[in-house]
């Protein structure tokens, strides 16, 4: 297994406000393979993703990278990991907004010796005409690539994403899911994606629900369907 | 709606204590310093006039060659002018470290003797001695007092309004109490001494008066010159009258403007704060918006806090200083430089309205002008937290690599705070300018008057001997008058030879191209080819000159003429002289003498300068590093905490500390780093322009020429703050964690 997640716990706040979200969850996704976490909200799947993603302690149980145990590592170690492995997509973007596209898509090249070809990327995800533009001269959709592209640029071998069409309409959802599906294949990229969103389940080769903090449902998807076709995105 | 939004005032106060705490601070500071230094200023100038009222400072004085006799007197008297003689005699004391008394009889019309111990002498044994040459020789009431054979008991220690500045002559630069200063006896005591034979010089013929039936000055001068009249001097004139005074304006000017900068540049400083806690704010001002809360509202409510803030810290600093605690330290220069009694420091009126109005006022101003814009978006707009890169900002960055481009995009977009730093720079170094020029003045004067006083003694005579003494050069000197800036200075007409060993100067055969000393270049802005012209207020002439040359001469104002040509210009035969300037001491007849000025007189008058402005230029240095520091740490603060979400993300993405100090912190080195190269010379050559301004009444050339290491070794200071700060904020790095991304955003 390339996420080897087993029984996490993570609880939060003290006496009246303590709340345990994660109540022993247990994981395992393979190398190349695209997941989708689904379950309604409070259920626990952002947590569990930030788990994964280094960017939330756990309380107990083990959390595996690729072999490595996340859990305990120091700040520096995470650091190091997060940056040598893992690429994020958020619900809103989270570009630096007086940076251009070009110059967002640096941060994360800055971070590596061996980034994917910054041209050959912009091309790929449509952005090479407005590789000069501010992220408040760009719509949602491009703002999404943009946070992609800068995700993919050094070329992460798990790519976490949280509510990646969260913010986006139908069509421009089902453009980002295409981008997302022909990373995976070009690039053989792990992904773990956190939906509301039921329709995207079809297209991943796992699915786990979530309910109360604990697994209810896992299984693995026998028919996929390309995300071009997925409907009532 | 407001009563919830003040609550909610009151917990943002609580939120950012520390940071409020740090800006209430430095306008206490900033009050309690201006109330502390304009509050002494107006005590000593309300006080001075208080003394010379009570005192009945006369309206001006006038020398004669030779007493006035009776009918003149009574003549004078009949135009309604109240005269007074108040004659006296220089005495240079046996040990010369006691330096020179004034002798005078008691005065029982004008200009009377105001007692700060003691009483009035009771018989020809007991002397009255002046305030301040009695604290530089620790002399007290019951103290004995010796001079030329004579010894006194002290009956009282005392100060006169004509005497506010102790000046040994009227063209002095400076008074030192340590070698001058006025001594009273009774008549008959005055007689013993003026009939004992052991005067050194003659007695001078001064009187004093007082206008009446609508007199004028001019009145009673053109009645004068038919007399014998040497000298003839306003009040208005007289550099020892209301000296305190004149020195304490520039004071009160300065203390108010410098204030109401600083306050501008603190409510500026409060802005960004706001402007900041407004951007992170967006969507709730928006959803505000949309329920029917008015800009108005809003803008009352942001603006609370500052207003709050400065006024509460105004108060306090007023109140702090209204208890006098620093009054003391800062009136005490003027203390032990002029003669004058201790006043009770009082705090006037309009200093307690400036302190409760102007931090809010001004606060609340600068806030609604920065703020208003940022309110002014829709309710949507503001609900979205729309981010519209302004054009300014859209700048092309091509061919850099990453790093660099980042920050200057991060300094773009900081570019308030980054103004804010490069204006608290700049504010903070022109203050700094004022205690740097106050040194440099100092330290200049006092080199400069030893290296340019190349005799040892100079003798002004009443008229010249009859054999010029050996190993003497022989002068012509003459006193005009011009103005500046709303005062009149002695500018003397030297007339000397060309091979004046004392003088490195060639004045050349003309009476209209003329050289000048540099120090009267300087103080009148004088240039080669310049023309100008000088007032003989005696003969109520002007002469007109042209400058042919400004020669390196730092301790007067100076025009130097050739002796014969000046002889010639004012009607005196071909071997008049006034002024006999030698190496050593000469032996001449007393009765000859007016005044004598020894080179260690002057080297030591120069260096008092130094002791007098020490206290203030320690005070401003501090005050503008700390104004500095508190800026420079507040902006590089709020621009980190700006950047609160960028920086959590970039962690995300694995970004370790040292990288993102790079990014977040290291940019401002450059900011700083420029921004010093351009404003610290920009901050000198200011001050220069304003500086004489603030000392317009100082006779002196302008000396403030700053070395090149000077700048350097500030520049180097100003990085080392720098990093000093850099250091402090590399913690609240720290603060910022990954998680703080996952926070919504929107």
């Amino acid at each position: 297994m390339y996420v080897e997640v087993s029984d996490v716990k993570k609880s939060y706040g003290e006496g009246g406000s303590y709340v345990e979200v994660l109540k022993g969850v247990s994981v395992g996704v393979e190398q190349g393979e695209m997941c989708v976490i689904q379950g309604t909200s409070g259920s626990g799947k952002s947590t569990l993703l930030n788990c994964i993603g280094g960017l939330d302690d756990i309380d107990s149980g083990s959390c595996k990278i690729d072999g490595l145990e996340i859990a305990g590592l120091k700040k520096d170690a995470l650091s190091d990991y997060r940056r040598d492995t893992l690429g994020f997509i958020f619900q809103f973007y989270n570009l630096v907004p007086n940076l251009t596209v070009r110059e967002n898509i640096e941060v994360c090249r800055y971070l590596t010796k061996n980034p994917l070809d910054m041209d050959e990327l912009l091309t790929t995800l449509g952005l090479k005409e407005h590789a000069d533009k501010f992220p408040s001269q760009l719509s949602g959709g491009q703002q999404q690539r943009t946070a992609i592209a800068r995700a993919l640029i050094k070329n992460p071998k798990l790519l976490l994403c949280d509510e990646p069409t969260g913010a986006l309409d139908s069509n421009t959802s089902r453009d980002i899911l295409v981008l997302l599906e022909t990373i995976n294949q070009k690039y053989g990229t792990t992904m773990l994606i956190v939906t509301h969103n039921n329709s995207i389940k079809d297209m991943v080769h796992r699915v786990i629900y979530l309910k109360d903090g604990l697994i209810s449902k896992e299984y693995t998807n026998s028919k996929r369907i390309p995300a071009r076709e997925l409907e009532d995105l | 709606m407001q009563k919830v939004l003040r609550k909610r005032t009151l917990r943002n106060l609580k939120k950012h204590f520390v940071r409020y705490c740090m800006l209430g601070i430095m306008i206490t500071m900033g009050i309690f310093l201006v109330v502390t230094i304009v509050g002494s200023a107006e005590t000593l100038t309300r006080g001075t006039e208080k003394l010379a009222e009570d005192t009945n400072l006369e309206d001006g004085e006038f020398e004669v060659f030779a007493p006035l006799d009776e009918s003149e007197v009574e003549e004078i008297k009949d135009m309604g002018i109240n005269v007074s003689e108040q004659f006296f005699f220089d005495y240079q004391m046996e040990n010369e470290v006691d330096g020179t008394i004034r002798i005078f009889k008691l005065r029982d019309s004008i200009n009377k003797i105001h007692y700060v111990s003691g009483n009035e002498p009771a018989s020809k044994n007991e002397i009255v001695i002046e305030k301040r040459y009695a604290y530089e020789h620790n002399l007290e009431v019951g103290d004995s007092f010796s001079f030329a054979g004579f010894t006194y008991n002290i009956s009282g220690i005392g100060v006169t309004s004509d005497y506010d500045g102790p000046f040994k002559e009227i063209s002095d630069t400076s008074c030192n109490s340590k070698y001058f200063g006025t001594v009273f006896l009774n008549e008959e005591a005055y007689e013993d001494f003026s009939s004992s034979g052991k005067t050194q010089k003659s007695e001078i013929y001064l009187y004093v008066y007082k206008l009446g039936n609508d007199k004028k000055d001019s009145d009673l001068k053109e009645y004068l010159k038919k007399r014998n009249l040497t000298m003839f001097l306003r009040r208005a004139d007289n550099p020892r009258i209301f000296a305190t005074k004149n020195d304490k304006l520039v004071d009160i000017e300065v203390g108010m403007i410098a204030g109401v900068i600083i306050f501008i540049l603190l409510g500026y400083v409060i802005s960004v704060f706001v402007v900041h806690s407004i951007e992170k704010e967006s969507s709730i001002i928006g959803t505000l918006y949309s329920m029917g809360v008015t800009k108005k509202d809003l803008l009352r409510h942001y603006v609370s806090l500052p207003i709050v803030v400065t006024f509460i810290a105004g108060l306090v600093g007023l109140l702090v200083a209204a208890t006098g605690l620093m009054a003391p330290m800062v009136a005490e220069s003027s203390y032990l430089y002029f003669s004058i009694p201790e006043f009770k420091f009082n705090v006037p009126g309009y200093l307690w309205i400036y302190s409760v109005v102007c931090p809010p006022v001004l606060a609340a101003m600068v806030n609604v002008l920065v703020i208003n814009s940022k309110l002014n978006r829709t309710a949507l707009s503001l609900i979205r937290n729309e981010v519209k890169q302004k054009n300014g900002k859209k700048i092309k960055l091509k061919g850099l690599d990453f790093v660099k481009t980042f920050r200057i995009r991060q300094m773009l977009r900081e570019m308030r705070s980054t103004v804010a730093v490069i204006l608290g720079m700049f504010l903070a170094l022109l203050v700094f300018m004022i205690s740097v020029d106050c040194y440099i003045l100092c330290n200049n004067i006092a080199k400069d008057y030893k290296r340019d006083t190349k005799y040892g003694y100079m003798y002004t005579l009443k008229y010249p001997e009859e054999t010029i003494p050996e190993d003497t050069e022989v002068a012509y000197a003459y006193t005009c008058k011009k103005s500046i800036g709303g005062y009149k200075f002695d500018v003397i007409i030297l007339g000397i030879d060309d091979s004046n060993k004392y003088f490195d100067v060639k004045p050349g055969k003309s009476r209209m191209n003329i050289v000048i000393s540099s120090a009267f270049a300087e103080k009148f802005g004088l240039k080669k080819g310049d023309e100008f012209a000088v007032t003989d207020e005696e003969k109520e002439i002007k002469y007109a000159f042209s400058v042919k040359d400004i020669a390196t001469y730092a301790t007067g104002f100076y025009i130097f003429m050739d002796i014969e040509e000046m002889r010639d210009m004012m009607g005196q035969s071909p071997d008049y002289y006034n002024v006999l300037f030698s190496d050593k001491k000469l032996d001449l007849d007393p009765e000859t003498i007016y005044s004598i000025t020894s080179r260690d007189d002057i080297v030591k008058g120069a260096e008092v300068f130094s002791d007098l402005m020490m206290p203030m230029v320690y005070v401003l240095t501090i005050a503008s590093s700390v104004i500095f520091c508190i800026v420079m740490y507040l902006m590089m603060k709020v621009m980190i905490d700006r950047s609160a979400q960028n920086i959590s993300l970039i962690k995300v993405f694995g970004y370790r500390r040292k990288e993102v100090k790079k990014l977040y912190l290291d940019g401002n080195f450059y900011v700083i780093a420029i921004g010093a190269l351009i404003v610290l010379p920009l901050s000198k050559l200011i001050m220069n322009k304003i500086f004489p301004f603030m000392i317009p009444n100082v006779a002196c050339g302008l000396n403030i020429k700053a070395p090149v290491y000077f700048f350097v070794v500030v520049y180097v200071i100003i990085l080392a703050l720098y990093f000093l700060i850099n250091k402090i904020l590399v913690k609240r790095l720290d603060v910022f964690t990954p998680a703080e991304i996952l926070k919504n955003r929107e």
